[in-house]
């Protein structure tokens, strides 16, 4: 096969190899159009870039429910921080199935505090609070997958992290639909802190 | 163990010499002259204790590595292992074993010094090498390992050896490699290669890419691949790259072949291209300077122009020149040049391809 000795950015020669001799001396793979004393520069693959993209989605949105959001269960409890792993998802499931069935209090505890006395209404707040962050969360993955597979700009495909601004129709067709369940937004919005600039 | 603390009353030890030693030094002179000469003979006839504040502890076996000790280490008494083999034994770990590998010419007991054995690694993890006697000592992680001189040497054929290799335990090894008999190589893909330290000089051939012909607006053949050539005494402990140059457009930069420090980088031409309706350059330079023939290179002739014939190609791998309307034909070995394209009445034609370079070498054994 043909591959590229490159230095400094420059091509300097190009040479048939196998692949341990490549192995060994990092020369580059040859390219359609590639010249000795051109700048190397290989063909993009955009596409390559959107599947490495959309494969790291999913984990920053599973971290980002697990890490929780502030929520106000009540006035005197005050704001307070809450994170919501799998486990604690299931303790706030069952506490809110024990509001249907006429319990009274609960045994629960935001980060960094023990556990302590709360009432039905409170795991109600709570229980609708981890229900909009994971609609709000898993709505905002879906709209960066639409943004990514979309985006024709390179650098702004590169730049795209979780938290980045959608573009406006985007961001429009994410807030109408969170709207329209009544989601409370508010946690989603405070993560929306990284505008894409290039 | 203890220090020992002399008193320094000069009597902490006794000397003993021969029965007849009046008779053999019967002089202050005599004596003082078989000192001086190395030959004065004595035992050191032991220790006395008046003399010794603190007896220090002796450096016998029984205190440096008694059998018990040695066998427990997992080393052979019969052997008489050395204090320096338990330190040995001490410092593999768990979690690698040590290889200690000799390398012999093969069916011979004659080593085979300063060679790069592959399979282990120094405990730095860098390569191991042979020491002047053939000896190798080095690493490895798993519990079967094949070791081997390295086949990167042009001048050796390897056998490789696969052994049992359990993790915390040292292992001798034996593996052997056979000098080849000296031959003219050619090297058509990159790759690394190594001498032996048997190896006097090697000729080193180097011939880039040809290039390709011109299409039907030059109608003119490639150049043949730059060549150079030089003898280079190798160093047994380098790695040199092989690096065979592709075959290039008209008129572009030239690709490199280079070898051992011979670079056609900035070469002599191998034939100059042919201009329309003549023939290619041929290339006159033998192989090393000394050669009988011509084996490389050699340009791509000329297109054929508007009524006239293609030009041929140069000897002795040029490609020639296409008929009108015809495209060139590509080159037909190692730095040959491409011909160029015929005259076009109607259908544009494209020159040959030229051919991708090569190195060349040979080498010489040392005598003695």
């Amino acid at each position: 096969m043909n591959y590229l000795i490159v230095e400094n950015g420059i091509i300097t020669n190009i040479i048939i190899a196998d692949h341990d001799f490549v192995a060994t001396t990092g020369v580059m793979p040859h390219y359609e159009g590639a010249g000795i004393g051109l700048a190397y520069n290989p063909p993009f693959d955009i596409e390559q870039l959107r599947v490495d993209m959309l494969s790291g989605l999913e984990g920053m949105c599973s971290g980002t429910i697990y890490a929780g959001t502030m929520v106000t269960c009540s006035a005197d409890r005050g704001k307070k921080h809450y994170s919501f792993p799998v486990e604690a998802q299931r303790a706030i499931t069952l506490m809110a199935q024990g509001t249907a069935l006429g319990t009274l209090a609960f045994s629960y505890k935001a980060d960094n505090e023990e556990y302590n006395p709360y009432t039905a209404e409170e795991v109600k707040v709570l229980f609708k609070a981890l229900g909009d962050w994971i609609t709000a969360n898993t709505k905002y993955k879906e709209t960066l997958e639409k943004w990514i597979s979309q985006e024709t700009d390179v650098a702004i495909l590169r730049a795209i992290r979780y938290g980045s601004t959608p573009p406006k129709a985007l961001l429009d067709d994410l807030t109408a639909y969170l709207t329209q369940l009544g989601v409370d937004a508010t946690g989603l919005v405070g993560l929306l802190n990284s505008p894409v600039t290039t | 163990m203890n220090d020992g603390v002399m008193k320094g009353t000069g009597n902490s030890r006794y000397l003993k010499s021969v029965s007849n030693f009046l008779s053999l030094y019967p002089t202050y002179t005599d004596c003082v002259s078989a000192l001086v000469a190395g030959t004065l003979p004595v035992d050191f006839n032991g220790i006395n204790a008046s003399g010794w504040t603190v007896q220090g502890s002796p450096l016998n076996k029984a205190n440096l590595l008694p059998d018990d000790v040695a066998a427990t280490l997992g080393l052979a008494v019969n052997d008489n292992p050395q204090v320096k083999d338990a330190l040995e034994i001490l410092s593999i770990g768990d979690n690698r074993a040590l290889v200690v590998v000799t390398v012999y010419e093969t069916n011979t007991s004659t080593p085979i010094p300063n060679v790069a054995i592959t399979g282990i690694t120094k405990a730095d993890g860098s390569e191991a090498f042979a020491d002047a006697n053939g000896i190798a000592r080095g690493y490895t992680t798993t519990t079967s390992t094949t070791i081997s001189v390295n086949s990167e040497y042009a001048d050796l054929t390897v056998t490789p050896l696969t052994i049992s290799t359990p993790l915390g335990r040292r292992v001798f090894a034996t593996i052997y490699a056979t000098r080849k008999t000296v031959s003219d190589v050619t090297v058509t893909t990159s790759k690394y290669l190594r001498f032996s330290d048997k190896v006097a000089s090697v000729d080193v051939h180097v011939i880039g890419g040809g290039e390709d012909g011109g299409m039907y607006s030059y109608m003119q053949g490639g150049k043949g691949g730059l060549q150079r050539y030089a003898t280079v005494v190798p160093s047994f402990s380098q790695r040199y790259q092989a690096v065979i140059g592709t075959a290039y457009g008209f008129n572009s930069t030239p690709t490199v072949s280079s070898f051992m420090g011979v670079s056609s980088l900035n070469g002599n031409s191998s034939g100059e291209r042919g201009s329309a309706g003549t023939a290619g350059g041929s290339n006159t330079v033998k192989k090393y300077g000394t050669g009988t023939t011509a084996f490389a290179g050699g340009a791509g002739g000329g297109g054929a122009q508007y009524g006239g014939n293609p030009g041929g190609g140069g000897s002795p791998n040029g490609g020639p020149g296409g008929a009108v309307n015809g495209n060139g034909s590509p080159a037909s070995g190692y730095g040959g040049g491409g011909g160029g394209a015929g005259y076009n009445l109607s259908t544009p034609t494209s020159g040959g391809a030229g051919y991708q370079g090569a190195v060349f070498y040979t080498w010489r054994y040392k005598t003695a």
